[in-house]
């Protein structure tokens, strides 16, 4: 009985990928845009810079899709994301120093939230840019402590502790000025 | 257990990632700590509010060009018989037996070479040499992926001589893989000061049908600033089955370039 591509593990998927099945990468694309979109509006709020800084993850993945060589694919691509984020930063950076530029929450809409949603994302813009993105890794995108430490390149206990490091000053500041 | 220690686990508390014991602990502290009580209700008020944050959907022109690069890809296999040896497997096994037995008396052949030459600059000399033609051999294969790792050793020529430049001119301009096509724009990506590189890129941006080496191309010959680049570009952006990415990044390197 043949499986089909819907029950396959990312890594299963982009293995054939890999090898031209472009089904199976057209299955990655579905499972990863929207992820991969709502990462760069967390970091970089602009709709215009997250569309194009998501497709050119996508590009990438096609491009390099023969480097791949198994490992956690979620980490796998959220590296070549995150890479494409601060690629985009560093070129900008003769028109915008790097630490000016403001990793806010995005263009939401604030009439259609609540105001502690708005608070809470105020308080994580404070954040400084390797804690929030350790944070939107963690919270919103939901990875775990050692998919987050393959992709920044760091130990899982150290992320954990980091995580927790960064939670306990939030609540701080979360409630104080609620 | 004292509070300082609680606060520390109080993540894990909530998200029951200790022992049973760790638990019991930390359940009976905060039954009689009214300030750790606080710290665990605020800290699991807060995490519930991350989970309120919404999703964006993507816009209609992002899935589009997602979808248009999926398309260009699936043509792409189509149209290589996709490269992976799998699908030929008896062919894929006896390039790799050939490649096997290639490099073995490579090896012996460089051995025998370099037992001969005490003075190492000449056998770094001999050792260019034979790898020139290791790599010239190799880019004339008849599998598509010994001619990409024949393309892969131009990264060990510090300064490569022109037989090696066209030779990969040639690979870009004529091989019928895409694969060994992109590999071959990649290498000569970093000489793209040389004349011949340079011109040769804008020869054959016209040329190229796949997208992916389209837009490689076209960020090579923005960096190397050469308004010569505008004008196949602009042939480019007139043409009807040019992919709407690559009509993108035409635009913003035309701008770069004027």
């Amino acid at each position: 009985m043949k499986t089909s591509l819907e029950e396959l593990t990312d890594e299963k998927l982009m293995e054939m990928a890999s090898k031209g099945n472009s089904d199976a990468m057209s299955h990655i694309f579905n499972r990863y845009k929207l992820r991969l979109y709502n990462f760069f509006y967390q970091m970089a709020a602009k709709k215009v810079i997250c569309e194009e800084l998501t497709q050119e993850t996508f590009y990438k993945v096609i491009k390099y899709k023969n480097s791949y060589k198994g490992g956690k694919f979620s980490s796998w691509i959220f590296r070549i994301a995150r890479n494409n984020f601060y690629d985009h930063y560093q070129n900008t950076k003769k028109t915008q120093p790097l630490e000016s530029i403001e990793f806010a929450l995005g263009e939401y809409d604030e009439d259609t939230l609540d105001e502690d949603i708005i608070h809470l994302m105020n308080v994580i813009n404070t954040l400084k840019k390797e804690d929030k993105e350790i944070i939107i890794m963690n919270r919103l995108q939901k990875m775990k402590y050692d998919e987050i430490a393959e992709i920044t390149g760091s130990s899982a206990i150290a992320v954990k502790s980091r995580v927790h490091r960064i939670i306990k000053n939030m609540r701080t500041q979360y409630f104080k000025t609620l | 257990m004292k509070c300082i220690h609680i606060e520390d686990k109080i993540v894990d508390y909530i998200e029951v990632n200790l022992s049973e014991q760790e638990i019991e602990l930390i359940t009976n502290h905060i039954r009689t700590c009214e300030s750790c009580k606080n710290t665990l209700e605020q800290t699991k008020e807060m995490l519930n509010k991350f989970n309120l944050i919404p999703d964006f959907e993507l816009s209609e022109d992002l899935n589009k060009n997602l979808d248009e690069m999926l398309e260009s890809e699936e043509k792409l296999a189509l149209r290589n018989g996709i490269v992976s040896l799998g699908n030929n497997k008896v062919w894929g096994n006896v390039f790799k037996i050939a490649a096997s037995i290639f490099f073995l008396m490579f090896g012996y052949v460089a051995r025998g070479y370099i037992e001969r030459d005490a003075q190492q600059n000449i056998a770094v000399n001999e050792n260019q040499q034979r790898n020139k033609k290791l790599m010239l051999g190799m880019m004339e294969n008849n599998s598509p992926s010994e001619r990409i790792k024949g393309v892969g050793y131009f990264e060990d020529f510090r300064n490569p001589d022109i037989k090696i430049i066209e030779a990969l001119v040639d690979r870009m301009k004529n091989d019928s893989n895409s694969n060994v096509r992109f590999a071959a724009v990649e290498a000569l990506s970093t000489f793209s000061e040389s004349e011949l590189i340079k011109s040769s890129l804008i020869d054959v941006l016209n040329l190229e049908p796949n997208p992916s080496i389209q837009i490689e191309i076209i960020k090579i010959l923005v960096s190397s600033k050469d308004k010569r680049a505008l004008a196949p570009m602009k042939i480019l952006l007139g043409k009807a089955n040019t992919t709407k990415y690559v009509k993108d990044r035409i635009n913003i390197a035309v701008s770069a370039l004027l």
